[in-house]
């Protein structure tokens, strides 16, 4: 079904803080989702997973080199992390041996990192570009979901092989998909009492003035 | 292009000017926002402004409503040469059902703001959404999504004078105000309508809430054509138009509660902008050295009208009542100032030192007034409230900085013991039943672990005791690792450097927290007045109240509606 920015950027923010995200990360991969969803319609299909795998405990961080290697990223719980390590040049380059979604890494990148030129590679081939909120990507990048042998760097230019993709102006979110987006915000929303029903909004239950 | 560039330029001049505002310390406190009156760079002004400027035209395509004003109707205005077309629908509305708040299901007219000229099958379609509201389903043609009761008191009173060949009775139209009254008005992509991108190429269109402010002025034009047509239905023989002048002083009624709040905590850099052009507005007219004939004439013109409106507010709010009071007594008393420094040096700073040792509202309804004298001076400032950033986290930021900004820009919120149980009485949430936001007491109501981060000053506290661990050295990155509850409140932190108008300097979860104080600035920055406060967290307003009508938007004074009183 079709479904507006606006919509899709609340309901994700939602869903993933009642899945038990931190407000700001929460904020960033609702973001990050709307922007790379954009690009990729399927990519909604995972989003309600993703949220729930989101339990590992964070990174530990070993500072002492410029590169950095991570064995298993939950995306939804990491990739902002991961951003800000580029953004603050913590890291210059980052390995990670398996990842449960590139895209929304990708997502993540247009939404935190315009200013950077980021490149994604996976084994040693070059499949994504990330730069002033544009999307080079490989004809295959978009038919990507989890990954291995990823690897994701600070660059002065893209790989030619790489093409500039065009977001669609719209979103295209499956009703089951949705529904499971929604049972998720559903932890954020409060049951109903009688006292809060007549008081909690401040205004009595008819109004004829 | 050049358009654009001298956009950025105004912008850049308005930071500029930083320095000589008065300070978010000030500025950002709810009493102080909660006394914020219309200015003329609230946003229905600016459309008006703009209307009126584009010579602008209402067509009615579609009027198909039986005998009692039950059915459909499709009004159209140009604007920058594009069709928009408000699409009403209304329908029969049994007295136990009218209720404003979020959870009624059925209201008494329905409305959308479709984009272009609606064609048979949009209308079909829209039949059958519209009036389910928030339970319908739209597409992106769709701009704006509204509803509206009827003023039981007034509506049925104007129909039944005008079917008699009278004007409604004056103390009716003067104490009511409105026809109808609208209590949702969705825009930005709400159940599948229009995200705001679509519309942000559209020049003047493009400003905060002019979509949605031009949705309600054709409401407001469709409930002025729908009395005079169930009059004329009851009694074609003798029924009247309504005159000229009631059709000026009867705006839209809004009624508007909770949900209006988080937007102001939400929104940190848009509201920073819409403050930070009130200010400049502020500070260009208090630098002002001396008013020309006509600014002295318009001035002393605003007082007395500003007297009669006064007069004219009314409410049963005890709080509010008792505000008004002084500021009755407090305007009168400011009446020989204003003789006295219409011909000296920078006479408008000169009126607003007077109000100093005033109450806030008289000081914020003096503000206002100064603003409204200034024209070409600074309506070109409303282009600058706009956001186009949003908050950012700088993860590079040392620890030691951004400790150092936190205790610059919330040492407000340093002074706030939560240990005592009434700055840490209430909490804000989403209540389950239509998403209604609602107010809960900590102490005693379940639903405080869900609570929606409102509590600003709360989590500025809980860094700070988190910070005391870590290495002034260290970056903000690092911290975030280990403490990723913190990104939120953090980027916040780092925002407010470049946009310190965007956090409100109070705890809004203490027991002394109004929250109608949030719904009046916001309001104001829309352009309402005649605030009636239902409580502390629901307030019933007047928009559109003195407007020229869309028969009336190429008169010469169209632009003059300030804070309207009925002669």
């Amino acid at each position: 079904m079709h479904r507006s920015f606006s919509e899709t950027l609340f309901l994700c923010y939602k869903a993933c803080v009642g899945g038990g995200v931190d407000v700001g990360n929460a904020q960033d991969i609702a973001s990050s989702a709307a922007k790379i969803g954009a690009y990729q319609f399927k990519f909604f299909d995972f989003l309600p997973s993703l949220i729930q795998a989101s339990k590992e405990p964070p990174l530990s961080l070993n500072t002492s080199s410029k590169i950095a290697k991570f064995e298993s990223i939950s995306v939804v719980q990491n990739a902002s992390f991961l951003i800000d390590c580029l953004q603050s040049n913590l890291y210059k380059k980052i390995y990670i041996k398996h990842i449960d979604s590139i895209l929304l890494l990708a997502g993540t990148c247009i939404h935190l990192a315009p200013e950077l030129k980021v490149l994604i590679s996976l084994n040693d081939q070059e499949v994504a570009g990330i730069h002033q909120y544009s999307l080079l990507a490989s004809k295959e990048f978009l038919s990507f979901t989890k990954a291995d042998n990823l690897k994701l760097e600070i660059v002065s230019q893209f790989d030619d092989n790489l093409a500039l993709l065009q977001p669609s102006d719209t979103l295209f979110i499956e009703e089951k998909i949705w529904r499971e987006l929604e049972v998720l915000a559903s932890n954020t929303y409060v049951p109903e009492t009688e006292h809060s029903r007549l008081e909690g909004a401040g205004a009595g239950l008819t109004d004829n003035d | 292009m050049k358009q654009k560039s001298k956009k950025s330029e105004l912008c850049k001049l308005t930071q500029d000017l930083t320095a000589q505002l008065r300070p978010a310390s000030e500025v950002m406190k709810l009493a102080r926002l909660g006394s914020f009156f219309p200015t003329r760079l609230s946003f229905m002004r600016v459309l008006l402004r703009q209307l009126s400027k584009g010579g602008s035209s209402l067509h009615i395509k579609n009027w198909s409503l039986n005998e009692k004003g039950f059915g459909k109707a499709v009004l159209t205005i140009k604007y920058d040469g594009m069709p928009y077309s408000l699409i009403a629908f209304t329908h029969p509305l049994s007295d136990a059902k009218r209720t404003d708040r979020v959870i009624a299901e059925a209201w008494d007219s329905t409305y959308v703001l479709f984009d272009g000229i609606p064609s048979d099958i949009d209308l079909d379609r829209l039949e059958e959404q519209v009036p389910r509201q928030e339970a319908g389903r739209y597409s992106n043609r769709e701009l704006v999504l509204s509803r509206a009761n009827k003023s039981v008191r007034l509506f049925e009173h104007v129909v039944d004078s005008l079917s008699r060949g009278v004007q409604p009775e004056r103390k009716l139209v003067e104490t009511t105000g409105y026809l109808m009254r609208t209590t949702a008005v969705y825009g930005n992509g709400k159940f599948g309508i229009a995200d705001r991108h679509k519309i942000l190429n559209r020049g003047n269109l493009s400003g905060p809430f002019q979509i949605e402010m031009l949705a309600v002025y054709l409401i407001r034009e469709f409930t002025h054509k729908l009395v005079e047509h169930i009059a004329k239905s009851k009694s074609p023989k003798t029924a009247i138009r309504l005159s000229s002048e009631n059709k000026r002083y009867l705006g839209i009624g809004n009624s508007t509660g909770l949900g209006m709040a988080p937007f102001l905590i939400s929104h940190p850099v848009l509201i920073n902008n819409w403050i930070l052009a009130r200010e400049t507005a502020i500070t260009r007219m208090r630098e002002k050295v001396s008013l020309n004939i006509s600014e002295k004439t318009k001035l002393l013109t605003l007082y007395e009208r500003v007297k009669k409106h006064l007069k004219q507010w009314q409410t049963a709010d005890m709080v509010q009542a008792n505000r008004i009071t002084i500021l009755r007594k407090e305007w009168d008393e400011l009446g020989p100032k204003f003789q006295s420094y219409t011909d000296d040096y920078h006479p408008l700073n000169k009126l607003v030192n007077e109000t100093s040792e005033l109450s806030i509202e008289t000081q914020e309804l003096m503000i206002s007034l100064i603003v409204e004298i200034g024209g070409d001076e600074i309506d070109d400032l409303s282009h600058c409230m706009n956001s186009n950033a949003e908050a950012r986290l700088r993860p590079d930021m040392s620890l030691k900085s951004l400790k150092k900004i936190m205790r610059k820009q919330f040492d407000w919120a340093f002074k706030i013991d939560f240990s005592d149980p009434d700055e840490n009485f209430q909490f804000w949430y989403t209540s389950a039943s239509k998403l209604e936001p609602r107010l809960g007491l900590r102490q005693t109501e379940e639903g405080a672990e869900k609570e929606q981060p409102l509590d600003i000053a709360k989590r500025v506290q809980e860094l700070e005791n988190a910070l005391k661990d870590y290495d002034e050295n260290e970056i903000t990155a690092v911290f975030i690792l280990k403490h990723p509850e913190f990104r939120y409140i953090v980027r916040r932190i780092q925002t407010s450097l470049w946009a310190p108008y965007g956090e409100i300097q109070d705890n809004l979860i203490g027991k002394n927290c109004r929250p109608i104080d949030m719904l009046r600035c916001k309001l104001s920055f829309f352009g309402a007045a005649k605030f009636d406060p239902k409580s502390d967290r629901w307030t019933r307003i007047t928009l559109y109240q003195g407007a020229p009508t869309a028969s009336e938007l190429a008169a010469p004074d169209a632009d003059d509606w300030w804070l309207p009183a009925l002669n």
